[in-house]
């Protein structure tokens, strides 16, 4: 069984139990089932033919927010994230890929035109397809649990993509500070092409030339359901095109794009492969890193109608790639704003891509504990980095009418602009 | 069998509700196992949300003579929480609340399942700690800690969690609810809470605790010391407690445990030492400089070659973040991790590391040697992989071998983790026959039909 190649990682599980006060799913549900541990044991199990691979593990399997929070705690450092996705591949083999999901990753996300003509005619309202439609939002967790329940939200659908509305950045400096190649990842392309105007409008006032590549998805969306031959004809995509540009950084502002492109490394395989990887690899940086590195900050007066902003740290950037000084050094340091701490900062919301739709119960009584703690934090903004993760919080918010505005850490950057104070 | 199960399993329904009862074969299976390598698969588990819901579960079991087994997060090392025999396993994920924080009376009162850790935030609010400290802090459990009498750096000064427990309310093998122990800490006739700690649920299911708290340490020093022969550093630990001063906690790593953590971690350990040893001394500012100073002349006496004192906070983290990480580090040298956990009188310690070399080469062993050098309790962290079988034999017989030293120096076969399922055969190197059936007489007084955790500590 294919499965095997994950055997050296969950053998190595020494069943220490460290995961549990990390995992979000041990944590609402108190079972061995939903946490690292547990898993690690399932699929060993599987392996050694002492489970059999049936419609009992799904749940095990499939309930993992890959958030990879685990690995924080873990002491041989094994990323279940690795193991799930592999586990759900050999599942989907076993039981058969769901049709739409076959759809959505063999064609439409294959096929971004298409898929761009789609959701135009969404964004109208003509009814024809919408239903269809639904499905495939429902299954991307794009928009989050309104597309499911209210048709009607539809009209929310953004008419224009960011590759559309390119031509709306207003030019930047002169002083060119370097080249960037910028990743626009779907669910800022299509979802919310604002936050990637903001993007790209602060990097261009920061003196970055930019160019938008034509990228496809990252393949992201497709690793969580298991899909890992897709996973690698996206990766194989990308790869060229990244090979392509001659840009000292590629961008995106999507944590989950960022980490995944950084794994591009387990999905391709060109010949003298380490260095014409390394080379790719090694450029790509999140948006939220290459400003905290790059930026010259400046001390600000205080001021009394300073706002309070928070910043929940998406599990791709916190845990996937142990990435967390950035945001809080750009954001402490932006004028009006008085940055404090998020209780469990680093905790997933529970949106996980499309989890929260797929998991619905689960996923609320995560997002219930994360907005505990963002109202605790007496924050006005709840910043952070992932478009996934700002409509789950959105939503969240929207819900339970907490008195804060949810944004992306470009759009707060963008709006306290620290160019022309 | 099928049927028997299932009448288990409805009877255990009408007193959980659904929801709370798992039995299907996957569910039987994620709960066969702990942090040791035991195994043994219950009939069913059971997640109650009330001592009244565990009174009537145990009231069941008995009158159906199936074992009840208590488990908080099955971090044990010693196959304590392993249903050897099948079983009602108890979980304890639904009952985590803190009851109560008193600091005029310095207790806290908790549900069975409260990590340690979370009860240690909690206090950290109030200026307060809780002494025992294992390693699994971070997600053992309290009634877990108090079941198998955990330890942890802190024991050398503050003693262990009997130390630490006030009083317990447990529900007995008849369903009763017992309350031993409270509020105030004396109390005339037996110490059945004496009893209870360490007892590894063989006696009962405790449903709260009443523990006491102590006030955070009002200053803190701490030290890494190089030797470069394991005897001095072995021998500075006897001449540091000989010499009065009970350090908070007095570590000791091997060069193996260093080089491994430098490695993974990216701590600044000295590589070419044979071992260190990390001291920290705790209490009013002012007494510390003199500890510190006369610790430091007893090392260099005994031949060490560098000290280190941490000056601030950071410093200090930086220092514990080896030892704290040791282990995890060891982990990633090969798949498979035994702990071993056995205690030898501190002035034996030379001999018993000399020794315990010995029987690694013989055995062929890879291992690296952690100590709760302080209070003589060493952990020799043996790596291999389980599935090589003919590796996995040596290790057992290594582990057997050590534990008849420990014992024959004069010390016990386990410090902190427990006797569990993995060590009831050394229980014989340890007590002679009339010592085992003296303890056995009392586990009947308590439960006569050996329903709770049966299998355990006895060979």
């Amino acid at each position: 069984m294919e499965l095997d190649n994950v055997y050296d990682k969950v053998i190595s599980c020494s069943k220490c139990g460290f995961c549990q006060p990390t995992c979000p799913t041990y944590l609402v549900s108190g079972l061995e089932h939903e946490v690292a541990r547990g898993r690690h044991q399932l699929v060993r199990s599987i392996i050694e033919e002492k489970l059999p691979m049936n419609k009992d593990v799904k749940n095990t399997i499939f309930q993992c927010l890959m958030c990879n929070a685990c690995y924080t705690n873990c002491f041989p450092k094994i990323k279940t994230d690795q193991v799930i996705a592999r586990a759900r591949y050999e599942y989907i083999k076993r039981f058969g890929q769901p049709q739409l999901q076959r759809y959505i990753f063999k064609y439409l996300l294959r096929h971004p035109d298409t898929l761009g003509r789609f959701l135009k005619m969404a964004s109208v309202g003509k009814r024809s397809g919408i239903s269809g439609l639904v499905q495939v939002l429902r299954i991307l967790g794009w928009f989050g649990k309104n597309i499911a329940n209210a048709e009607k939200l539809l009209d929310k659908i953004p008419f224009k993509s960011l590759r559309e509305r390119a031509d709306e950045i207003s030019p930047g400096q002169k002083t060119v500070r370097g080249k960037v190649a910028y990743f626009a990842g779907c669910g800022i392309n299509f979802a919310n092409p604002d936050i990637g105007l903001a993007t790209l409008q602060v990097l261009k006032q920061r003196g970055f030339q930019v160019e938008i590549l034509p990228n496809y998805c990252c393949g992201l969306p497709a690793y969580a359901y298991g899909d890992l031959d897709s996973v690698k004809w996206f990766a194989e995509q990308n790869f060229a095109i990244l090979e392509q540009t001659d840009a000292d950084f590629i961008v995106t502002d999507c944590g989950s794009c960022t980490s995944f492109l950084k794994e591009y490394h387990r999905f391709v395989n060109p010949p003298d492969k380490g260095d014409r990887i390394e080379r790719v690899l090694n450029r790509v940086i999140d948006f939220t890193h290459l400003l905290a590195d790059t930026e010259e900050f400046a001390e600000y007066k205080t001021n009394d109608d300073k706002q309070k902003i928070t910043f929940h740290d998406p599990c791709h950037l916190a845990h996937h790639l142990n990435e967390k000084q950035s945001s809080r050094k750009v954001l402490s340091n932006l004028p009006g704003l008085d940055f404090v701490e998020l209780n469990e900062s680093d905790f997933c919301c529970g949106g996980a891509g499309s989890y929260n739709i797929a998991h619905y119960d689960i996923s609320r009584k995560i997002l219930e504990r994360k907005l505990n703690n963002v109202e605790s934090s007496g924050a006005d903004i709840l910043a952070t980095a992932c478009p996934a993760c700002i409509i789950q919080l959105a939503w969240g918010v929207r819900n339970t009418r907490l008195p804060v505005v949810v944004k992306h850490i470009s759009q707060v950057v963008l709006e306290k602009s620290i160019q022309g104070k | 069998m099928r049927m028997a199960n299932m009448g288990l399993v409805k009877q255990c329904r009408k007193i959980c509700g659904k929801k709370n009862v798992l039995h299907r074969p996957i569910d039987l299976l994620l709960y066969e196992y702990d942090a040791s390598m035991e195994k043994g698969r219950p009939d069913v588990i059971v997640f109650p949300e009330n001592t009244a819901q565990i009174q009537e579960i145990v009231r069941m079991a008995s009158g159906m003579g199936v074992p009840v087994i208590a488990r908080g997060s099955a971090t044990n090392l010693c196959g304590g929480t392993v249903a050897f025999s099948g079983g009602i396993i108890i979980e304890f994920s639904r009952m985590k609340n803190i009851l109560e924080i008193n600091v005029e009376d310095q207790l806290a009162i908790v549900e069975p399942g409260v990590y340690n850790l979370d009860l240690q935030n909690a206090l950290a609010k109030y200026g307060y700690t809780f002494a025992p400290d294992p390693a699994s802090q971070k997600v053992s459990t309290l009634a877990g800690n108090a079941a198998m009498n955990a330890g942890g750096p802190h024991c050398l000064k503050y003693g262990v969690t009997v130390n630490h427990v006030l009083g317990l309310e447990m529900v007995l093998p008849n369903g009763e609810l017992l309350t031993i122990g409270g509020r105030v800490s004396t109390a005339p006739g037996y110490d059945l809470t004496g009893i209870m700690n360490g007892s590894e649920g063989t006696f009962g299911v405790i449903t709260k605790l009443y523990l006491k708290i102590i006030p955070i340490p009002e200053s803190l020093k701490t030290m890494l010391i190089s030797f470069t022969e394991i005897e001095h550093a072995a021998n500075s630990v006897s001449s540091i407690i000989a010499r009065g001063i009970i350090p908070a906690t007095l570590e000791y790593m091997d060069n193996l445990c260093i080089r491994t953590v430098v490695k993974s971690l990216k701590v600044d350990y000295p590589v070419d030492a044979a071992a260190v040893l990390i001291i920290e001394v705790d209490g009013p500012a002012f007494t510390l400089d003199e500890q510190v100073k006369e610790i430091e002349s007893i090392c260099k006496e005994n031949g060490a070659t560098d000290i280190r004192l941490a000056t601030d906070d950071n410093e200090r983290n930086t220092l514990w973040t080896g030892r704290r990480g040791a282990l995890g580090a060891m982990t990633r040298l090969k798949p498979s991790i035994v702990v071993f956990d056995g205690t030898v009188p501190r002035n034996r310690l030379p001999e018993a590391l000399q020794r315990i070399d010995e029987i690694s080469k013989k055995f062929n062993l890879q291992y690296g040697t952690l100590l709760h050098a302080g209070d003589g309790n060493i952990h020799p962290i043996i790596v291999y992989d389980e599935r090589n079988s003919e590796e996995t034999n040596r290790v057992n017989i290594g582990c057997q071998e050590i534990m008849k030293l420990c014992v024959e120096l004069g010390g016990t076969i386990t410090g902190e983790h427990g006797v569990g399922r993995e060590k009831i055969q050394a229980m014989k190197y340890l007590f002679n026959p009339e010592d085992l059936h003296a303890m056995k007489k009392l586990k009947t007084v308590f439960d006569p039909g050996n329903i709770c955790n049966p299998g355990k500590i006895f060979p």
